[in-house]
């Protein structure tokens, strides 16, 4: 990865004395594709804003390759955005919608038309050209939105959940469509999503924020493995997380017995969360097993059974090809590397609302 | 069945609600004067029409005036909408609210409070007062026409814009303005529309020179109608029924939201009409804009008439300024009351106004004394009009029409031995055959000479005893009491005899053989109308020279001619052929007009008297 294309330094944001953003450091490479993702209301979509230049951050600065761009309208930013509607100017057609930006710089007739018929390839949309845009799918009109922001040769191309309205099937489609443009054109991607797989599946970096902070900054590998903490475990896929103490390093206390693990450094007898993966959790005979339960329920997922298994302290998520009938009393056992600890940090209220 | 009955009663109302209109067009191609008797198909009254100055000028003030204030309105509709859009929630509700006010509020308060705020400023009324007006109550139809359009708006359009490296003007103009273009537009036809059909604000804002269609044409409702207006009316019904159904199809057409396009691609056949009117109303408007502007007036070379709608024939006009050098500025109104009304606030240079209404504006000082000296043709007037009771020492006007209230009835129906007396209205043989003025000066006053007394007594005991009489009448014989009906059922012999005009009389009696005039013998009501220069006239000359005009032999005559009032004019007299001369309707035998009061204007106690009197009388 390369030098720093853009740094936010210690953003605040208020609404009405209201803060939605409490001091947000964060620095962009050039060419990366980093995601901003989180619940509804966390903040991520006003830092997309202060990025398009839409919003003036309350305090703290903006910087584009060391240059503080607070103040510069959205007009004369090297930034362009794909918005989540999609906003397209329904009075023009969709070749004229993707040469709007083009015929405000005042380009020549000949290369706007270039311009606009090679994009509308890059998006697969050539022969779309007269069509009026309120015709279009969804799909279509996203990919209009995108070529139009596209065809500005943006450094950085800021995108709104972008594949929120659009089916499951579609949304896969339009993920790989869209890492493969950001591989082909170089432009830095800065991507808002409230959906953890696609996050997972797009990005170089993931940047985890809740309540207006950031939790966690990291590649897709280290968020999924290595939580920092309930929030983030929880929030990207689904976990269990059991409120225990750490003995010692590498021993853990909860459900009533010590669990050896691979952590350290937490102290001695400190409380902490910890957190199993569903699908590290083995169904075991009773004998050898270092839990027991009885199974709630089942639900077939297609890959895996996901059973909800109740022992005296905690009902376990478990993900497993195993099918075992309701009601049948199973063993659990999970290996220390399977064991994530986390420091009790993270208000109990944000996992509330992760589950909301 | 059911269906039928569904569809019988949508035709009924639709029946109910455009059969006015029907009869109004139809009887624009009457070939007769007549509002009830059909004379065969003409297109006079359209040729009549387009040769009418007056008509041609106000309907070009019309158009001109409903064009820049639709423009306006719409200029600063679109740009108040896109404020208020912008607002929170809450505030953007308090303003949409007080934008619906003026719609909502009365156009009467509208039209007054104008009249107010422009006096209290000291702003002339003319064209400018006109615009402002118009400008102000069509603003609100505009924003509520443009709000839905904003409110389609994708709420990231104008950031979009912004995004794509257009500055907030380009973005206003390169994406708002044509998205909200449909909404923009059925704003500026509906802000048309409403500015050519208003009367009522028009009616208090509009200056002498710049009087739109709508005012002239009720001014010319006086005691006849010309099927002239027939014909106006249709134009304008039809021109404002053309507009509104291109909003219409605009609103109800599935792609309407799309229709801006046509402003580009030139593909939506409702974008392209709307354009199409716009450019034909520019190209109407501006020219005539032109036209106006050159034609401002002068005060030294220009005479300010005032006169009853209807009531001079107009070529004269054109005489007057080519013989004179003088420009008329000639503006017409409905009511001596009216015409009242207006004189506080305006200045004219002629006015034309009925007996007690002369006597009514000497008692106020408002008229000037007249230097018959520059009005050589006075000595042409009879004198049998000269020095009545509403101006004794002939100080202040020179009469200008007369006439005779008479009792109009069917030979047909009635007994020449019923004939003579006031007596005919209560004789029980016509019982609901006979009707009574409907206005309390003209039906007291008829009993009042029914029973010898003056049609001027101030007596609160005569005034009693003639409405008990009125009354009486109402309860036994008369059909009913009324005033422009009796033009029409007279001739229909829907009645058999009623109290009129005899001008009117005149125009009935040609509609129907059988009808014929006589003017009672216990004395009548003489009314003469008189023309007066007002205190706050600016060109006495020009007025002098006016009236000097009118009462020429040929002025005269012509004028008598036209409007079927008889001239007070000796020279016009001797032209008439004998059985004129001699016909009573016409010139009533002397020693019966003798019996005749004029009506003078009464004492405030007596108006009140006369105004409980008659409403205890309608109840």
């Amino acid at each position: 990865m390369s030098k720093h294309l853009i740094d936010l330094v210690n953003i605040r944001k208020e609404f009405d004395g209201e803060p939605i953003l409490k001091g947000i450091n964060l620095y962009i490479r050039d060419r990366e594709f980093i995601t901003l993702l989180g619940p509804s209301g966390c903040g991520k979509t006003t830092t997309l804003r202060i990025l398009g230049g839409f919003e003036s951050p309350t305090s703290g600065e903006v910087l584009f390759e060391g240059r503080r761009m607070n103040d510069i309208p959205p007009y004369k930013r090297e930034i362009n955005t794909v918005f989540q509607r999609y906003a397209l100017f329904p009075h023009l057609n969709v070749a004229e919608n993707v040469a709007f930006g083009l015929r405000i710089r005042k380009l020549p007739e000949q290369e706007i038309q270039t311009k606009v018929s090679r994009m509308l390839e890059l998006v697969g949309l050539r022969g779309f050209e007269k069509r009026d845009v309120t015709s279009l799918s969804g799909g279509q009109q996203q990919r209009v939105a995108i070529a139009r922001a596209l065809v500005m040769e943006p450094r950085v191309l800021l995108l709104d959940e972008p594949l929120g309205a659009l089916d499951l099937k579609l949304r896969k489609e339009m993920q790989i469509e869209l890492k493969r443009i950001q591989q082909s054109t170089g432009i830095t991607f800065i991507y808002v999503t409230h959906d953890q797989e696609e996050a997972l599946t797009m990005s170089d970096t993931v940047v985890v924020m809740n309540h207006g902070q950031i939790q966690q900054i990291g590649t897709p590998t280290d968020i999924y493995n290595e939580p920092v903490n309930a929030f983030v475990a929880d929030f990207i896929g689904e976990s269990n997380i059991i409120p225990g103490v750490m003995r010692r390093d590498r021993l853990v206390h909860f459900c009533g017995r010590d669990f050896e693990c691979v952590d350290e450094g937490f102290g001695e007898d400190t409380p902490v969360d910890v957190v199993i993966r569903p699908e590290d959790l083995k169904i075991v005979e009773t004998d050898r097993a270092q839990l027991t339960g009885r199974v709630e329920s089942i639900v077939f997922k297609g890959v895996h059974y996901e059973m909800m298994i109740r022992s005296e302290q905690f009902t376990f998520m478990v993900h497993s090809t195993l099918c075992e009938p309701v009601g049948k009393t199973v063993g659990l056992a999970v290996v220390p590397f399977d064991i994530h600890i986390m420091q009790k940090s993270a208000p109990s209220a944000d996992r509330m609302e992760a589950e909301n | 069945m059911k269906k039928f009955f569904q569809n019988f009663y949508m035709a009924f109302i639709f029946l109910l609600l455009y059969a006015p209109i029907f009869v109004l067009m139809l009887f624009s191609f009457n070939d007769s004067k007549s509002r009830v008797v059909w004379h065969g198909f003409t297109l006079d009254w359209y040729v009549k029409m387009f040769q009418d100055s007056r008509i041609l000028h106000s309907l070009c003030v019309t158009i001109l005036v409903a064009v820049i204030s639709a423009i306006l309105a719409t200029v600063i509709g679109t740009a108040a909408a896109i404020g208020i859009h912008q607002m929170r929630r809450r505030t953007r509700t308090a303003y949409l609210t007080i934008n619906n006010i003026p719609m909502s509020s009365s156009d009467t308060i509208m039209g007054v409070s104008f009249m107010l705020l422009f006096g209290f400023i000291a702003l002339d009324k003319g064209y400018l007062t006109l615009i402002l007006a118009h400008v102000t109550f069509c603003i609100p139809y505009v924003v509520l026409n443009v709000m839905p359009k904003l409110r389609q708006l994708d709420r990231n359009a104008y950031e979009a814009a912004l995004d794509l490296g257009a500055t907030p003007r380009q973005a206003l103009w390169k994406v708002i303005i044509p998205e909200i273009m449909p909404g923009i537009v059925t704003g500026a036809i509906m802000a048309f529309t409403i500015s050519v059909d208003d009367f009522v604000v028009s009616y208090f804002t509009a200056g002498n020179t710049s009087q739109p269609l709508s005012v002239v044409i009720y001014s010319m409702v006086r005691r006849r109608i010309s099927p002239k207006i027939n014909a106006v009316s249709t134009v304008l019904f039809l021109f404002v029924l053309v507009l509104l159904i291109i909003v219409n199809l605009r609103q109800t057409h599935p792609k309407s939201s799309r229709a801006a396009h046509a402003f580009r691609a030139n593909r939506r056949p409702a974008g392209k009409i709307a354009m199409a009117v716009v450019l034909c109303v520019l190209l109407i408007g501006l020219p005539t804009a032109g036209l106006l502007a050159a034609g401002g007036a002068n005060e030294n070379t220009t005479v300010n008439v005032y006169n009853w709608g209807e009531y001079m024939d107009e070529s004269l006009l054109a005489e007057f300024e080519a013989q004179t050098g003088y420009k008329v500025v000639y503006t017409t109104y409905d009511a001596n009351e009216s015409m009242y009304a207006r004189l506080k606030t305006e200045s004219y240079d002629v006015i034309i106004p009925s007996d007690y209404m002369v006597a009514r504006l000497i008692d106020e000082d408002m008229l000037q004394p007249l230097d018959y000296d520059n009005i050589p043709n006075f000595d042409l007037i009879d004198e049998k009009y000269t020095h009545l009771e509403f101006d004794p020492d002939q100080q202040y006007s020179v009469p200008y029409t007369w006439g005779v209230v008479g009792i109009v009835y069917n030979q047909k129906y009635i007994d020449p031995a019923d004939l003579g007396s006031w007596d005919l209205l209560w004789n029980e043989k016509y019982a609901g055959q006979v009707a009574m003025f409907d206005n309390p000066r003209d039906a007291l006053g008829a009993a009042l000479k029914f029973q010898g007394h003056s049609q001027n007594t101030e007596d609160p005991d005569e005034l009693r005893a003639a409405a008990e009489l009125v009354r009486r009448g109402k309860e036994t014989t008369f059909q009913g009491l009324f005033m422009d009906q009796i033009l029409e059922k007279l001739p229909n012999e829907e009645l058999y005899a009623a109290p009129y005009y005899n001008g009117d009389a005149v125009t009935m009696m040609e509609e129907n053989e059988d009808l014929a005039f006589y003017v009672p013998e216990e004395g009548s009501n003489l009314f003469v109308d008189a023309m007066c220069i007002p205190k706050n006239a600016k060109n006495v000359e020009g007025a002098e020279a006016f009236i000097n005009f009118m009462c020429s032999t040929e002025a005269a005559a012509a004028n008598a001619d036209y409007i079927g009032y008889s001239s007070p004019q000796r020279e016009v007299y001797e032209m008439q052929p004998d059985e004129i001369k001699n016909d009573p309707v016409h010139y009533p035998d002397a020693a019966i007009t003798e019996k005749c009061d004029t009506f003078l204007n009464l004492s405030d106690e007596t108006n009140k008297l006369y105004t409980a009197l008659w409403a205890e009388l309608l109840k």
